[in-house]
């Protein structure tokens, strides 16, 4: 679904850690995100999570227009 | 219980009779720092003469209208004692008058939830129209003053919805203005003036119409004060607050669709400063 990319979002698991990165990629059986920092402090280009796994999700920003 | 008492003002006798009593209640009583120079004791004559104007004056229609200065020379012939300055009462109301317009005033431009609005006041001797506002007073900041002048004008309480950050400031004549900037108060307020005399009307007005007189052939438009030196920053403001207000409704929304598309359940997320 590309309606949804490039949006800032930050998403807590079931286990309770928090992720926030860009949307890439999201349809009903996952999320993958791009430019991802971990609430431990880890960083990685993409990352992708089930959405059995999610617990909550925030918008944060919009896409950038450059 | 309390005693009770006669009211004297309501069947005053003589308009002198009235001074002596309006010199009692705002003059001769005051400390002694509010003698220490010309304006500060024509602050207490001039709160007498609008005491005397919107109470006295109205018990007792016989009574003449005065102005402040006629006020003032009448009250100072009655009891030459409380005017201890060689100056004349009329100088001395000129240098009054100069010194006011070196106080620094605040006000507040205040908008409905949607920006399309601006909420503007009329004085009872002006043709123009200007935010709510007024003089600083002894030992007050700036946020307090904006909230009684706006209170005193239109009776709206302005606390929860001022931000000390937000303003606009302007040195007009040597004045300074700083004017806050104030957003979703609701429209269908009653306003209405809490003092006699000072305030005629309170609109709405349509912030694009304003805009457009304002600066549409570069000359400025009279009927505005003060709202045509800052309608640039005005704009950008309004510009700014609903870009803010547009991204994060476009925010709101994707989150949503997101939510449903992943499954994720409303209850599980506990979320407060979110609506």
């Amino acid at each position: 679904m590309s309606q949804f990319t490039g949006f800032g979002v930050e998403v807590e698991l079931k286990d309770g850690k928090v992720i926030s990165g860009k949307v890439a990629k999201a349809n009903s059986k996952s999320l993958t995100l791009s430019d991802v920092v971990f609430s431990d402090g880890g960083v990685s280009q993409v990352f992708k999570v089930k959405a059995s796994r999610l617990r909550d999700l925030k918008v944060v920003s919009t896409p950038r227009k450059e | 219980m309390s005693l009770p008492l006669r009211r004297p003002l309501e069947n005053v006798a003589s308009l002198d009779r009235a001074l002596e009593d309006l010199i009692v209640r705002f003059i001769i009583n005051c400390p002694a720092e509010d003698f220490s120079s010309v304006e500060r004791e024509l602050f207490h004559v001039e709160e007498a003469s609008w005491f005397y104007t919107d109470f006295i004056k109205l018990m007792n229609p016989n009574l003449p209208n005065m102005k402040i200065k006629s006020f003032a020379q009448h009250v100072i012939k009655l009891c030459p004692l409380i005017w201890k300055w060689d100056d004349r009462a009329e100088q001395a109301l000129q240098k009054f008058s100069q010194y006011k317009k070196s106080i620094p005033v605040r006000g507040a431009a205040i908008f409905n939830k949607s920006f399309s609005k601006i909420l503007l006041v009329k004085g009872t001797e002006s043709d123009s129209w200007s935010f709510p506002r007024g003089k600083i007073s002894k030992d007050e900041n700036d946020v307090d003053c904006c909230i009684r002048e706006v209170l005193e004008e239109i009776n709206f309480d302005l606390t929860d919805y001022i931000d000390e950050e937000q303003f606009i400031e302007r040195n007009i004549q040597g004045k300074n203005y700083k004017i806050f900037l104030v957003s979703g108060v609701p429209q269908d307020f009653d306003f209405k003036p809490r003092v006699r005399n000072e305030i005629e009307k309170i609109e709405w007005r349509e912030f694009k119409k304003i805009t457009r007189n304002g600066s549409g052939n570069g000359k400025p438009n009279a009927r505005y004060y003060l709202v045509n030196s800052m309608i640039r920053p005005l704009t950008l403001w309004v510009k700014s607050k609903k870009q803010v207000e547009n991204e994060d409704q476009l925010k709101s929304q994707v989150e949503e669709q997101l939510k449903v598309l992943l499954g994720i359940k409303k209850e599980d997320a506990v979320d407060p400063g979110r609506e």
